[in-house]
């Protein structure tokens, strides 16, 4: 890894950059900064995102959007109960090459840089583990065989969070995988009088190409080179433990806790989150700010805590505010001003 | 930000034991008061407390000890310059522009002063807190026999003008000091007053010694300097006699002349006046004779002699000086004795044993007519006794007093 501290110079230009991206996803998308802002983090820490929404939000929207802003090639796979494993990777076919008769792969929609799992909780678990490889190693295994996918390789997966009947819950591991889970949200009136006004029915999102793959992979080389100061280190590994049964009080709520993984994607987010801050350092703020996302779908909730109306993000949110940022006290005659 | 953070910790840490120390010494202090006794060990003691405190305090605080990247998170957290002061400090980007805020750090009074005031609270309610009153009784100094003070009060005037040597003034001490160990309720018992007495009375008596001795010294030295050309050699060698008697009596006894004057006393010969410096004769006789004064002035300072004299037979609510001497001097004392009166010789018969029978004028009945005579032998026979029964008194007579003896 490269540990060279940034430039001025790389740090002005490459923030002026992604404020271009997430200013061009915003005539997308109205009214979803915050969401774009996580987006565009977690695309840079090289993350995978699940989205949760109602139908209509403009999901698919941001997919597109996203493909061309950052000049990235990308399929959409509407995920079905009757969906195959190969039917996302690709299958061997039969071919007659020069008189041979030969096993030749066919690349399935998986082989994209970006890809839309569309209602992904709908395809059995047999199918859903399918992408556990192609999203860890970025890479898919067909009959031995090891295919590459294409570099960047994101998936952008939605679930819905209502008619759950036949549908098949992600299990942890799968869930896992997926750096960030955001939750989107209908706007306001005045967001959706903007929406009318500005979009028609069936209309294909605009937006104009501000990175290219290259671009992209090169910022995604300069995410790695923010410092991490050994506090801000030391405050992600005490959010991640004090998610562990016993470790907080709001670990009362929770089952099982947060991974290494989580706190390794913790780490990440908050440097992608410095840079296109333009900073060259990461802080508390910016691991407050990706904790709730990065954390959320990673609890595993007890059963009381269920009944109570908790969920992942309302606990995830009580273990920041109960984690203090400085791992020293202050004495109790001295406070903070 | 480390400085305080840690003098925090510090205070965190002292405060209770200081608390405590103060609270300890202010209770000790009280007791000591209580007691009527020296104080300052129950400040030593409590300071000495508070040192150990504030040692273990520090041992304690190095546990807690903020180090730079933690005081520069926090800094970088109250001045919201999201860790760029970490940063430059660990060499990763330039040190930022810091703001004009103070320190984000702010000291709860309460935490501070709290400790500080709650000790200074018992430290002072032990000083100024008042003694119960059943403690204000005991003060000793004001129940002590009040001769007890005048005997320290003449000892201590005798050394402070060197007119005596030390030794009998510290054995007068001693024995008062003997005196007060006594419980107090001994103190005015018959043998505790009766000792104080005697030591008065002994004080009393070795003190004009001395005094009459100096002044008798300073008048023969004043004589043997005024008539030294008159005075025969046998003169001059009575006169050294009595020196060297006043010499030796003021050496010696109870109180004994300062030692440098004694000195001064020896090296005097009078048998060799021709000699001798005049000066150094007149210096020695003043000296003498001021000392004489001034010993004088303490005793009646003391009380021991009165201004008008001193007379036995004065008696009083003081005690006086005791009964009487009943001598055969020519002057008597100003006692007055009664007149003596004898039964009426008409009621001679209803005498009764220890009635005055007779008054008569007459000589004392001392033999003086008796005369001793070589061996041992009475060269007359006298006039009383054996004699008077059997020469001077009738047969009739003696009937009669043998009937009254019966």
């Amino acid at each position: 890894m490269n540990t060279e501290a940034l430039t001025e110079i790389e740090l002005k230009a490459t923030s002026e950059k992604l404020a271009q991206v997430r200013s061009e996803l915003n005539q997308v998308l109205f009214g979803q900064e915050p969401l774009i802002d996580q987006v565009v983090i977690c695309l840079l820490a090289r993350g995978h995102l699940l989205l949760e929404g109602l139908p209509g939000l403009g999901k698919t929207e941001l997919v597109r959007a996203l493909s061309k802003v950052l000049g990235l090639e990308s399929k959409r796979i509407q995920f079905t109960p009757d969906l195959l494993p190969g039917d996302i990777t690709g299958n061997p076919m039969l071919q007659d090459v020069d008189g041979e008769r030969k096993f030749i792969f066919q690349p399935g929609p998986l082989f994209s840089q970006l890809v839309l799992a569309d209602e992904i909780n709908r395809a059995s678990p047999k199918t859903q583990s399918a992408l556990l490889e192609a999203m860890q190693e970025h890479r898919v295994t067909s009959m031995g065989e090891r295919h590459a996918l294409p570099e960047p390789f994101f998936v952008l997966a939605t679930q819905n969070p209502i008619e759950l009947e036949g549908t098949y819950p992600l299990p942890e591991a799968q869930l896992d995988r997926f750096l960030f889970k955001l939750n989107i949200h209908a706007g306001g009136a005045a967001v959706l009088q903007r929406i009318v006004e500005n979009r028609q029915l069936g209309e294909e999102a605009k937006g104009a190409e501000i990175l290219k793959p290259q671009e992209l992979q090169e910022v995604m080389q300069l995410v790695k080179r923010i410092y991490l100061p050994e506090v801000v280190a030391n405050y992600i590994a005490r959010l991640v433990h004090a998610s562990h049964k016993g470790e907080s009080e709001a670990s009362k709520s929770i089952k099982y806790g947060a991974s290494p993984r989580a706190a390794i994607g913790l780490a990440a987010a908050g440097r992608a989150r410095a840079l296109m801050q333009g900073r060259e350092n990461v802080s508390y703020e910016d691991i407050k700010a990706v904790a709730v996302p990065v954390l959320q779908h990673r609890l595993v909730l007890e059963y009381h805590a269920k009944l109570e109306g908790l969920d992942g993000s309302k606990v995830a949110t009580a273990l920041v505010e109960e984690v203090p940022a400085h791992a020293d006290k202050l004495p109790p005659v001295l406070a903070e001003s | 930000m480390c400085l305080r953070v840690n003098l925090g910790w510090f205070w965190t840490y002292f405060s209770p034991w200081l608390v405590l120390s103060m609270a300890l010494c202010g209770l000790l202090v009280w007791l000591l008061r209580l007691q009527k006794v020296d104080t300052d060990p129950a400040w030593f003691l409590g300071a000495g407390f508070v040192i150990v405190s504030a040692l273990g305090a520090l041992s304690k605080m190095a546990d807690k000890r903020l180090n730079w990247e933690s005081a520069f998170s926090r800094l970088d957290v109250g001045w919201k310059l999201n860790h760029r002061l970490v940063s430059a400090w660990r060499g990763v980007g330039a040190w930022p522009d810091l703001p004009e805020d103070p320190i984000p750090l702010k000291v709860k009074p309460g935490y501070f002063l709290g400790p500080l005031l709650l000790g200074a609270l018992f430290l002072c309610a032990a000083v100024y807190l008042p003694l119960p009153p059943e403690t204000l009784k005991t003060d000793t100094t004001r129940m002590e026999p009040p001769d007890w003070k005048t005997l320290e009060a003449l000892a201590d005037e005798l050394e402070e003008q060197d007119l005596v040597e030390e030794d009998a003034t510290q054995a007068l001490k001693r024995e008062l000091e003997q005196l007060r160990k006594k419980p107090m309720e001994e103190w005015y018992d018959p043998s505790t007053l009766e000792a104080t007495d005697r030591l008065r009375s002994r004080m009393r008596t070795d003190s004009e010694r001395l005094m009459q001795a100096m002044n008798q010294t300073s008048k023969l030295l004043q004589l043997a300097d005024t008539g030294k050309d008159q005075l025969t050699h046998t003169q001059q060698q009575a006169m050294q006699e009595y020196l060297q008697q006043m010499r030796e009596q003021m050496g010696q006894g109870g109180l004994q002349m300062n030692q440098n004057l004694l000195q001064q006393l020896r090296e005097v010969d009078l048998t060799q006046l021709q000699q001798m410096d005049q000066a150094q004769l007149q210096q020695l006789e003043q000296e003498l004779m001021q000392n004489a004064e001034a010993m004088e002035q303490a005793l009646m300072a003391a009380g021991l002699i009165s201004m008008d004299g001193d007379f036995p037979g004065r008696g009083g609510i003081t005690r006086g000086g005791g009964p009487s001497d009943l001598t055969l001097r020519d002057f008597e004392t100003s006692v007055e004795p009664v007149v003596p009166m004898a039964l009426d010789p008409g009621h001679i018969e209803n005498a009764r044993m220890g009635d005055l029978l007779e008054v008569r004028e007459t000589e004392h009945g001392d033999e003086r007519e008796v005369e001793a005579a070589t061996g041992g032998a009475v060269a007359t026979e006298g006039g009383s006794g054996e004699v008077v029964w059997d020469q001077d008194v009738l047969p009739a007579e003696q009937k009669v007093l043998k009937e009254f003896f019966k």
